[in-house]
């Protein structure tokens, strides 16, 4: 197995000072969703945790430049409002913006009534309008997933973010992203991984070109269906992945290799040595400064013994067959069964795993086979299981 | 000993009796209550253009309210303030802030602001700022007050920063928001709970359901009181006869306009207004405004008029406001029962009136099937007259008379209780039923007529005053 051992990541994390940067604490959490800033905890008017939070606002709009203005709301109660305190928190939190990098013509003030009941509060709006069109928005998104312009200085993205051409997403070590592309395709970034985006351009006639590069780890991906002569192109350091088909997996080796799985259509694999057509069901490799391997068969899906559904007091034991050629195994924990995001993975040699006593409610399961080489096989069913303590 | 084939007769199948075929007709009006109670009650099949001439031409229209107002964009406003539409954010920051300063119980907005305005001179003056502050100029005193002068150009020109000042200045307002269905699949949809909090009324029973939902951009749905959809149910004949008050979006419920607007009106009365809203899935039938109903104030005399306007405070201070667009070509072609096309804010205007004031009309669910029952006793009780009266004119008269009887009925339960009933299927039934029973008593006639005639011939007797003598023939 050629997979990119999780200990490494960790200090592949630590050494690079961008990926090191935590998620904000003061604000408890900051998402930028369809044009509110969401915290994760409410705004308190004013006080020291709520300059703060606001300073890393600031930061992170400034690290967002198709963001062209953004509204500060104090909603206060009515004896407050009225007495026009409503606006000058408003204002004051405003100026915090503006000393975080802010352009003040960027930012605006209001002071709307409050919910009869509820304690004063601030609230933030923005509108996005880039420069160029968005080339993927985040759809599903767990652990530390960040994004940017420069490697340097990525700022935290969440589900419903807009990415644009050159942002470079990347993913922690138990990370995990779902984006969807403007042509609807759907690209799953896995854990430890590098993806930039390039170009997207659609075209009246269905028509797509698609370009994005894979810096580090593997994504796979669901390509939407293109009109005639559309492009969709997954580059890594010494190949090119070119979509023929709907759904692959690609894999950048720290060795300078890739990996392609297709696991349905066609995709082909091209390096400057030459390039193979690898369809569903095959896998491929390019290793520096080589040509492309001739396609192998990927690992049938193993059969599952159980669980099979059911609740438990402990964690249970999963089982499964042998399967074929298989010398490990993948097995993936998730909370939905489209194991967008928050999938706990376990390398396993054997044919069963102990789930770790601090998994309760409810988690689908399902393994996925792993050759000798590092060619991920096809998926399991998937099964479910309930742990209540 | 061989005998001819005789020729084959066919199959003959038993001809129904009388009371077989009445009951069918019978069945067929009653199955036709049970198709409309199915399919969301009354007005069902064939009687759509019935109900609405009776509704439009009958009924007594909602009369005028004293406390709704129409601020419409109309043909005057864009000739005064020389724009085209969409008018521009600026100009509705300045429409909101001349309403607040009017002091109105709330406005109820019939645009979805979805898109952010033009900002192509900011982004230019933003660039020239940025110039001016690299250059070293604006570290000058000089140079500090064309940075000064040009960053109030540039708030100023904000135009949606601006309208969301107005907005939250007002703090009353209701803006627009849409429902994605399959005519506006082109909106941008918002995430989950972008419209604050959803209605407490059960989903699967709403009339309209949509994918997602569409609304203002976010700092104006921040700073505006809260949203409402703008979804109108058009019948396939392209005409508006019932109002969804609510709308359903995957496990959550929306207020329409109208209702959101009257929670905002009447938060005391919440519980009455959100279960008048859920009457017939959520979309009950209007009753009509009569002529002229609605007072209405053009947008260009509001902006253009002197602030302390007396005529324009009494007309506004303290009203429920709705704006939306009346220009010709500008507003939907739906239309009422019995009228010409409507702009839609006058339909949310008096949906929200008929809710307040509890003038809803229901069809569904009890209402309907007590349609099929009523139809069914109807029905029943003609089968009865038709055993008991002997002669046809008698039947033809109990049918006119529980025809009539059904009609009143039907018409005094929707004028006086606002009970929508089936009308078209039990007179399908009677008139079927009557048809049957008449042709029935026509061909027994016509039978006992033939009988009596060969009775005749067999046994001829001669007519009194006759000349013929016996045994010769006549």
């Amino acid at each position: 197995m050629k997979r990119t051992a999780p200990w490494m990541m960790m200090a592949a994390l630590v050494a690079s000072p961008a990926l090191a940067q935590q998620a904000p604490d003061a604000c408890g959490g900051v998402r930028f969703v369809n044009g509110r800033v969401e915290l994760g905890r409410p705004l308190a008017p004013k006080g020291a945790q709520t300059d703060a939070c606001l300073k890393l606002i600031g930061e992170s709009l400034v690290a967002r430049p198709a963001i062209r203005s953004v509204t500060v709301a104090a909603r206060l109660p009515d004896a407050e409002r009225l007495g026009g305190q409503g606006l000058a928190v408003a204002r004051a939190a405003a100026d915090v913006l503006v000393a975080a990098g802010v352009p003040r013509t960027r930012v605006s003030t209001v002071a709307p009534p409050a919910v009869p009941g509820e304690a004063g509060q601030l609230q933030l709006a923005y509108v996005e309008r880039p420069a160029q069109p968005r080339v993927a928005r985040v759809s599903a998104a767990s652990g530390e997933v960040l994004a940017g312009t420069e490697l340097s200085a990525p700022q935290p993205r969440g589900v419903g973010e807009s990415l644009y051409t050159n942002e470079v997403l990347q993913t922690g070590a138990d990370a995990r992203a779902e984006l969807e592309l403007a042509d609807a395709s759907r690209v799953r970034v896995m854990p430890g991984s590098q993806l930039r985006l390039g170009t997207l351009e659609l075209a009246a006639n269905g028509k797509r070109k698609v370009q994005l590069e894979l810096l580090r780890g593997s994504v796979e991906t669901s390509a939407a269906p293109g009109g005639d002569g559309s492009v969709f192109e997954i580059r890594t350091r010494g190949a090119v992945a070119g979509v023929r088909g709907t759904q692959f997996r690609v894999s950048a080796t720290d060795d300078g290799g890739s990996r392609l799985e297709t696991l349905e259509g066609k995709v082909a694999l091209g390096a400057d040595q030459g390039e193979v057509e690898v369809s569903g069901g095959h896998g491929s490799r390019v290793k520096a400064g080589a040509a492309p391997e001739e396609p192998r068969p990927l690992l049938a899906a193993p059969q599952l013994n159980g669980p099979r559904g059911g609740d438990f007091t402990t964690p249970p034991k999963l089982e499964w067959f042998k399967a074929p050629g298989a010398t490990t195994y993948r097995v993936e924990l998730a909370r939905t069964a489209d194991f967008a995001a928050g999938v706990k993975t376990f390398d396993a040699t054997e044919l069963a795993l102990t789930v770790p006593a601090d998994f309760a409610g409810k988690w689908f399961w399902r393994v996925l086979p792993v050759d000798p080489d590092g060619f991920v096989g096809y998926p399991s069913k998937i099964y479910a299981f309930d742990v209540k303590p | 000993m061989s005998s001819a084939p005789e020729p084959s007769r066919g199959v003959v199948l038993p001809r129904p009796s009388p009371a077989l075929l009445r009951r069918g007709a019978a069945v067929l009006g009653v199955g036709l209550a049970v198709l409309t109670a199915l399919t969301g009650g009354a007005p069902g099949l064939g009687e759509r253009a019935l109900y609405d001439q009776a509704v439009s031409r009958l009924l007594p229209g909602v009369p005028r309210s004293a406390d709704l107002v129409l601020v419409e964009v109309d043909d005057r406003t864009l000739a005064a303030l020389g724009e085209r539409w969409p008018l521009s954010r600026a100009t509705w920051a300045r429409a909101f802030h001349a309403l607040a300063l009017r002091r109105p119980a709330t406005v109820a907005v019939d645009v979805v602001f979805d898109q952010p305005g033009a900002r192509e001179a900011l982004e230019l003056g933003e660039d020239l700022l940025a110039s001016l502050q690299a250059s070293g100029l604006a570290a000058q005193p000089a140079g500090a007050a064309l940075v000064a002068e040009l960053e109030a150009k540039l708030r100023a020109q904000d135009g949606d920063a601006r309208l969301a000042e107005a907005l939250a200045e007002s703090g009353s307002v209701i803006l627009g928001a849409a429902a994605l269905t399959d005519d506006l699949a082109w909106m941008p949809p918002l995430e989950d709970g972008a419209l604050g909090t959803p209605l407490p009324l059960p989903v699967e029973a709403l009339r309209l359901q949509g994918r997602g939902l569409a609304g203002s951009i976010a700092p104006l749905r921040m700073a505006a009181h809260g949203s409402g959809t703008l979804n109108m149910l058009l019948d396939p004949d392209g005409v508006i006869r019932r109002y969804p008050f609510a709308v359903g979006v995957g496990a959550q419920s929306w207020p329409s306009l109208a209702l959101a607007t009257a929670l905002k009106l009447m938060p005391e009365q919440s519980e009455v207004l959100r279960r008048r809203a859920s009457v017939d899935d959520g979309a009950p039938l209007m009753r009509l405004p009569s002529p002229d109903w609605l007072p209405r104030v053009s947008l260009g005399d509001l902006l253009q008029a002197d602030p302390a306007s007396v005529g324009l405070d009494l007309a506004l201070r303290g009203k429920t406001i709705f704006v939306g667009v009346t220009a010709t070509g500008l507003h939907g072609q739906s239309t009422l029962p019995g009228q010409v096309a409507v702009p839609g804010v006058e339909i949310h205007a008096f949906a929200l009136d008929n809710l307040r004031a509890g003038r809803l009309m229901r069809s569904a669910g009890p209402i309907a099937w007590g349609g099929v029952l009523e139809t069914a006793c109807l029905l029943g009780l003609f089968a009865l007259a038709c055993r008991r009266i002997r002669s046809p004119a008698g039947v033809i008269r109990a049918a006119a008379a529980l025809g009539v009887l059904h009609v009143a009925l039907v018409g005094w339960l929707a004028a006086d209780l606002g009970w929508v009933m089936p009308l078209v299927p039990a007179v399908v039934g009677l008139v079927l039923m009557l048809v049957v029973d008449y042709a029935a008593r026509t061909e027994e006639l016509g039978r006992q007529r033939g009988a009596l005639r060969k009775l005749f011939i067999r046994y001829p007797q001669t007519a009194p005053g006759s000349s013929a003598p016996p045994g010769e023939p006549r």
